[in-house]
C-alpha cells in the first residue's frame, strides 16, 4: 500500500517525522532557577562574576543570564504580559521601542512598582533622579535605571583642528555650524556633497529627539499631555532644517547605529555626530579607525549659557509581575537585581568596557572614570560625561512617546522640502512653517491619546 | 536557420535583441543573490567598505584571505541556527504532510461522493477564498490565548491544517483526473474507502500533490507573521523570526543577518531545484487549465 | 478484505471531510465570527477587554494613520501590479520564442527571487536600499554617477517597496503569462500565421485575447496579496516605525501595529474587516467582468 503513495509524500511524512521525534525530545529541557532576559551581549558579560557568585550562595535559585535580542525581546515580553504567561524573572530592556509596556492602568502593566521595595531599603535617594523618569509612570517605578545617558559630541579633531578650529569658542550650535562650514562640500567633484558639518539622519528619530530633548522641548508628559507644538521644539526644527535644506547640505543623512554608519564616519562624511556614552563602545567595535582621530566635546547650546548636553536611550531592570516560582522567587529577584545594579563592580566594569556611566551617584567618583582615553586623544572622558549627567533632561514615559517621535521626523522632513520647495531659507518662515506642522503632528498624537478608553478616568 | 532569406538580417537583430534583453534581466535579477553570498563571507570591515568583493593581491584581484566563514560559525555558535533550522523543517515538512492530506482528503469527498450538507461544504470553501488572513490574527491569537496553545506548536500546526485553497484546488484535480468508475472498480474488487484513497486516488493527482506538498513547504518555511506572533519561547523559533530578530534599532550584525539568510534560503531553493518541473505544473494548473 | 456492495456507507464521505472540517471550523469560521465581536471591543492583548460599541470604526474613520496606510496601501498595489504585468508579459514573450537556447536557464533566473520569501526580502532591502553604502545606489553610481545618498529608505520608500515587489514577483508572474503563451501557441497562433498576419496583429488579435483570463487571474491574485503585504516594509524598516511621514505603513503592517505591539485587538479587528470588505468587493468585480467576457 506504502508502495503506490508518491515519493515526495513520502519523503517529507519521514523528515517531519524525524523533526518531530527531535524537537520532542529537546523541549523536555527546563530551566531551574532565574531567568535574567537582556538585549545586550556587553551588559551581560558584566555580571558573569556577580552571577556566578550568586550561584555559589543560593544553588536552589540560580541565575541564568540569557541574551535575547532586542525585536526578539520586546516581542516575546508583550507576547506574555499580552497573554499573562510568564516570560522571565528579570528582563533587562531599552526604552525606545519598548513604550507600549505602559500603556492602560497598572493592573495591564507587566512588570511590578519597585518604588515600595526601592523605598523600604532606602535605595531611591542614591539614584541620579533624571535616570528615573523614563521607568517612572504616574508615580510609580517599574524599573531600575542602568544608566544616566549623557550626550556629548563626537567630533573629527584631526580635520577640524588642522583647519584651524578652536572647538572650546563654539559653544552654541550657530557657531559650531558657521565654524565648520567652510570645511564641507563636494570634495571627490563627483557633484555630490561628500563631507557635512554634522550627522542628522531623516530616516529614523533618534538624533532630531536627542536635538529637542536638549532644547527642553518635551514632547509629552508622563499624564500623556501632548507638548511637542511647544515653540522650543518649533525653533529646534526650524534650526535644523535650514542647515539641511543648504544647497551645500550641513546635515548628514546616514544610517545611524549600524554598521553602515561606520563607512561615512570613518571617511570623514559627518566631522561630527551626537554621541550618547554608550555609542562609545560602538565605535570601538564598528569604526577602530577612529582611534586617536575623534574628541569629545559638550554639546553645543541651543542658546548661549544653555543646556550643553542632551539623553538618548536607557536600559532598565524590571521584575515581572508573572513568573514561574510565583512570589517564591520574586523577592529573590529583587535581591539580585538590587545586588547587581547598585553594585560597584557592575560601574566600573560597564565603564571600562562600554563607557556607560552609572545613574548610583555615590560611585561618581571612583578613579576609573578620570583615566585617560587613546581612543579620544587623551581625552578623560568619562569624567566629562559624569559632569554633565546631573544635567540630563527628564524623559516622559508616555506610551505615545513612540509616536510623537515619529510624528516629530514627519515634521521635520517635511519641512526640509518646504525649505528645498519654496526656497525659504530665513527663520521667522521655517518657524512658522514648523509651528504649522507640530500643530498637525500634536493633533495626531492627541487623537490616539483620546482613543485609549483605558486611560480615560486616570486622571 | 536556413529557411529565412530577406528577413534573416531582421531576424537576427531580434534575436540578439532577444538574448540581450533575458540577460539583462537575469542578471538584475541575480545580483542582489551575488551580493548576498560575497557579503556573508565578508568581515565586518569589509562589508560595507566594498559592494561586491575586497579587492586584493589574490587571483582576479580579489582579497581572498579577507574572506571567512566567521559569519557563519557565529550564527552557530552565537545564535541557535542549528535549533532554528530544526524548526524550520519541522514546522515547514508537518504542515505541509498534514494539510496535503487533509486537502487532498476533503477535495475527494467533495469531488466524488454525493453525501448531505456538501453543497454548503462547497460553498464555504469557496467563501473562504476570499477571506484575508489577516482578519484572523486577532481573532485567531485571541482563540489560542483562551485554548492555552499560545507559544506552542500546536497553536502554529491546527489553523494551518485547514487549508480551503488546498481543498479547493484539490476538488479541482479530482474532477478533471479522478474517473469514477475506477473508484467503483475498486469498490466491487472489495478495497477499503481509505485504501482505495491511498491507493488509486492519491497516485492519480501525483503532480498536484508534489505541487501543493511544495507550496504549503514553501509557504510555512517563508511564513512569519504567525510564528512570530504565537511563538515567544526563542527555542522554538523558526528561521525567519530569528532572523528577523537580529535586526535591531541600535546595531545590525550584518554579516550575521546575511549568513543567515543565505543558509535560510539555500535548502528551499534546492527543493525547487528538484520539483521545478511539478512546482510549475502546479502553480499554473489552476490558472490556465480554466 | 471484506465484501463491499456497490454502495458506499453513508458516514464515508464525511470521514474525509471531517479533518478539514473540524479544523476549519474551529481555526477559520469561528475566529472569523469572533473578530465581528472583537470589532465592538478595546483591549489590552487578549485578557483585558471594554466594550466600545461602534467607537473602533468610528475612530478608524478620523485615524489619519489609517488613511495614510490606505493611500500608501492602494499606491503600491496599483503601482507595483500596473508595472510587473507588462514586465511578467514582455519576459514571457521573450522567453517564449521557439529558437531560443538556455531557456530554462533565462526562466529559473528570473523566477528565482518568488522563492526567497518576502521576510528574507525584507531583511535584504533593508542593506541593499541603504543610502551611500548600499549595493544598489553604489552600484548605480558606480556605472551612472547616480546620486550616492539617495534616500531610498526615506523620501523614496515607496519606489523602493515597490522594485523590491518588481524583483520579486515579476518572474513569478511570468510563469503563468509563459504557460498561457504555450497554450495559445499549438491551437491558434500557427492557423493565425499561415492566415499571413504579421507578427504585430497577431500578438493583438490572437496572442492577447487568448491570454486574458489568464491576465485577469494573475492580477487579480497580484492585486490582493499586494494590498495585503506586510513583511516587506515591516522588515525593511527595520521593525521600528512606519518610515518618515508614515511612508512604509500599509494597512495590515498598521493592523499588526495595533493589534500586537499596542496591544488592542479590537481596533485590529476593525481594521481587518475594511481590508477584508475591499478585497471580498474587488474578487466580486473581477467575477462579474469575465463573467462579461464570457457571454
Amino acid at each position: 500500500m506504502i508502495g503506490a503513495l508518491p515519493a515526495s509524500l513520502l519523503a517529507l511524512c519521514v523528515v517531519s517525522m524525524l523533526c518531530t521525534a527531535l524537537v520532542i525530545a529537546r523541549d523536555k529541557q527546563e530551566h531551574k532557577g532565574l531567568v535574567y532576559w537582556s538585549f545586550a551581549r556587553e551588559h551581560l558579560r558584566a555580571y558573569v562574576q556577580q552571577t556566578e557568585s550568586w550561584n555559589k550562595q543560593n544553588p536552589d535559585l540560580p541565575v541564568h543570564l540569557t541574551y535575547v535580542s532586542e525585536q526578539a525581546l520586546t516581542d516575546r515580553m508583550m507576547g506574555s504580559f499580552f497573554a499573562g504567561t510568564p516570560s522571565a524573572d528579570m528582563i533587562e530592556m531599552n526604552q525606545g521601542p519598548n513604550v507600549n509596556v505602559w500603556r492602560g492602568p497598572d493592573e495591564a502593566t507587566g512588570f511590578r512598582d519597585l518604588a515600595p521595595l526601592l523605598r523600604r531599603d532606602g535605595l531611591i535617594d542614591k539614584i541620579n533622579p533624571p535616570s528615573l523618569s523614563p521607568w517612572t509612570r504616574q508615580g510609580r517605578i517599574y524599573g531600575l535605571p542602568h544608566d544616566v545617558h549623557p550626550v556629548l559630541l563626537c567630533y573629527r579633531a584631526d580635520i577640524v583642528e588642522a583647519a584651524g578650529i578652536n572647538v572650546d569658542e563654539l559653544t552654541t550650535w550657530d557657531k559650531f555650524f558657521e565654524a565648520l562650514a567652510p570645511l564641507c562640500g563636494d570634495l571627490d567633484g563627483d557633484g555630490y556633497s561628500d563631507r557635512h558639518v554634522l550627522e542628522m539622519p531623516e530616516t529614523t528619530h533618534f538624533m532630531l529627539v536627542i536635538m529637542v530633548d536638549q532644547a527642553g522641548g518635551m514632547l509629552i508628559d508622563d499624564y500623556d499631555r501632548v507638548h511637542m507644538n511647544s515653540p522650543a521644539v518649533a525653533n529646534v526644527l526650524a534650526k535644523l532644517a535650514s542647515w539641511a535644506a543648504r544647497e551645500d547640505k550641513l546635515t548628514a543623512d546616514i544610517p545611524v547605529f549600524t554598521a553602515a554608519a561606520a563607512q561615512p564616519l570613518l571617511k570623514g562624511q559627518a566631522l561630527s555626530w551626537l554621541c550618547p556614552d554608550w555609542r562609545v563602545a560602538n565605535m570601538y567595535d564598528m569604526a577602530p579607525g577612529l582611534a586617536g582621530k575623534v574628541k569629545l566635546m559638550p554639546l553645543p547650546a541651543w542658546e548661549e549659557g544653555g543646556r550643553r548636553t542632551s539623553v538618548l536611550g536607557g536600559t532598565m531592570l524590571g521584575l515581572p509581575k508573572v513568573t514561574r516560582g510565583g512570589a517564591e522567587t520574586a523577592e529573590a529577584a529583587w535581591q539580585f537585581a538590587r545586588n547587581l545594579y547598585f553594585s560597584k563592580e557592575t560601574a566600573e566594569y560597564l565603564f571600562r568596557e562600554t563607557g556607560i556611566i552609572t545613574p548610583i551617584k555615590d560611585y561618581w567618583t571612583l578613579p576609573v572614570f578620570d583615566e585617560k582615553s587613546d581612543f579620544f586623544c587623551g581625552q578623560r572622558f568619562g569624567r566629562m560625561y559624569i559632569e554633565q549627567a546631573p544635567n540630563v533632561p527628564i524623559r516622559s514615559s508616555s506610551p505615545y512617546l513612540h509616536q510623537c517621535c515619529e510624528e516629530l521626523l514627519s515634521a521635520y522632513t517635511r519641512l526640509i522640502s518646504y525649505a528645498q520647495e519654496h526656497d525659504a531659507r530665513d527663520m521667522e518662515s521655517l518657524q512658522s512653517e514648523a509651528a504649522r506642522l507640530l500643530d498637525i503632528a500634536a493633533k495626531n498624537v492627541q487623537l490616539a491619546v483620546d482613543r485609549g478608553t483605558f486611560e480615560e478616568g486616570e486622571k | 536557420m536556413r529557411p529565412f532569406r530577406k528577413a534573416s538580417l531582421l531576424l537576427g537583430i531580434s534575436q540578439t535583441m532577444t538574448y540581450v534583453l533575458l540577460t539583462l534581466a537575469s542578471l538584475v535579477t541575480l545580483a542582489p543573490f551575488y551580493w548576498l553570498a560575497v557579503a556573508a563571507f565578508k568581515n565586518k570591515e569589509d562589508f560595507f567598505a566594498y559592494n561586491f568583493l575586497p579587492p586584493g593581491e589574490g587571483l582576479f584581484g580579489v582579497a581572498w584571505e579577507r574572506l571567512s566563514l566567521g559569519n557563519f560559525t557565529r550564527i552557530f555558535t552565537e545564535l541557535d541556527f542549528a535549533n532554528n533550522i530544526l524548526n524550520s523543517v519541522f514546522l515547514a515538512s508537518t504542515t505541509a504532510v498534514l494539510s496535503t492530506i487533509t486537502a487532498a482528503m476533503g477535495g475527494y469527498a467533495l469531488a466524488r461522493f454525493e453525501f448531505r450538507g456538501r453543497n454548503l461544504v462547497l460553498a464555504v470553501v469557496l467563501t473562504a477564498l476570499v477571506i484575508p488572513a489577516p482578519l484572523l490574527l486577532a481573532p485567531s491569537y485571541q482563540l489560542l490565548y483562551h485554548l492555552n496553545l499560545l507559544d506552542s506548536y500546536a497553536g502554529l500546526l491546527l489553523p494551518a491544517v485547514a487549508p480551503a485553497f488546498g481543498v479547493f484546488l484539490f476538488r479541482q484535480t479530482m474532477l478533471n483526473s479522478v474517473p469514477p468508475s475506477l473508484i467503483e472498480s475498486a469498490r466491487i474488487d472489495g478495497c477499503g474507502e481509505l485504501r482505495t484513497f491511498f491507493t488509486i486516488v492519491l497516485p492519480l493527482v501525483r503532480p498536484m500533490l508534489g505541487a501543493y506538498l511544495m507550496i504549503s513547504f514553501l509557504g510555512t518555511w517563508n511564513n512569519f507573521i504567525n510564528p512570530q506572533i504565537i511563538l515567544q519561547d526563542a527555542e522554538k523559533f523558526p528561521l525567519s523570526v530569528a532572523l528577523a530578530s537580529l535586526q535591531t534599532a541600535y546595531r545590525s550584525e550584518y554579516g550575521m543577518i546575511t549568513a543567515g539568510t543565505l543558509v535560510s534560503i539555500a535548502p528551499v531553493a534546492l527543493l525547487f531545484l528538484l520539483l521545478q518541473k511539478e512546482f510549475i505544473r502546479g502553480l499554473t494548473s489552476g490558472a490556465v487549465k480554466e | 478484505m471484506n465484501r463491499h456492495r456497490k454502495a458506499v456507507a453513508p458516514w464515508v464521505p464525511y470521514l474525509f471531510v471531517a479533518p478539514f472540517l473540524i479544523t476549519f471550523a474551529l481555526f477559520t469560521v469561528y475566529p472569523l465570527f469572533q473578530s465581528i465581536v472583537l470589532t465592538t471591543q478595546q483591549t489590552i492583548g487578549p485578557g483585558f477587554e471594554r466594550y466600545v460599541g461602534a467607537d473602533n470604526f468610528r475612530n478608524i474613520l478620523s485615524d489619519p494613520k489609517f488613511w495614510i496606510a490606505v493611500k500608501n496601501t492602494l499606491l503600491f498595489a496599483s503601482a507595483s501590479v500596473a508595472i510587473q504585468m507588462p514586465l511578467a508579459l514582455g519576459l514571457a514573450l521573450l522567453m517564449n520564442q521557439p529558437w531560443l537556447r538556455g531557456r530554462s536557464f533565462y526562466r529559473l533566473a528570473v523566477f528565482s527571487p518568488a522563492l526567497v520569501g518576502s521576510v528574507f526580502v525584507g531583511i535584504m532591502s533593508a542593506i541593499v536600499f541603504q543610502a551611500r553604502t548600499g549595493m544598489l545606489n553604489r552600484s548605480l553610481h558606480a556605472l551612472f554617477n547616480f546620486n550616492p545618498d539617495f534616500p531610498w529608505l526615506s523620501t523614496y520608500l515607496m519606489p523602493a517597496m515597490i522594485i523590491a515587489t518588481l524583483w520579486m514577483w515579476t518572474g513569478f508572474n511570468m510563469i503563468y503569462f509563459l504557460a498561457a503563451l504555450q497554450n495559445v501557441e499549438k491551437e491558434l497562433v500557427d492557423s493565425a500565421s499561415i492566415d499571413g498576419a504579421g507578427t504585430w496583429q497577431r500578438f493583438l488579435h490572437v496572442t492577447l485575447p487568448a491570454i486574458r483570463p489568464v491576465a485577469g487571474y494573475v492580477t487579480l491574485i497580484s492585486l490582493i496579496a499586494s494590498l495585503q503585504v506586510f513583511e516587506l516594509p515591516y522588515l525593511m524598516l527595520s521593525r521600528l516605525n512606519s518610515g518618515p511621514e508614515n511612508r512604509g505603513l500599509t494597512v495590515v503592517m498598521y493592523l499588526y501595529q495595533t493589534g500586537f505591539n499596542v496591544g488592542d485587538l479590537g481596533y485590529a479587528s476593525a481594521i481587518g474587516w475594511i481590508l477584508a470588505l475591499l478585497l471580498i468587493f474587488l474578487s466580486i468585480l473581477y467575477r462579474r467582468m469575465s463573467r462579461d467576457e464570457r457571454t
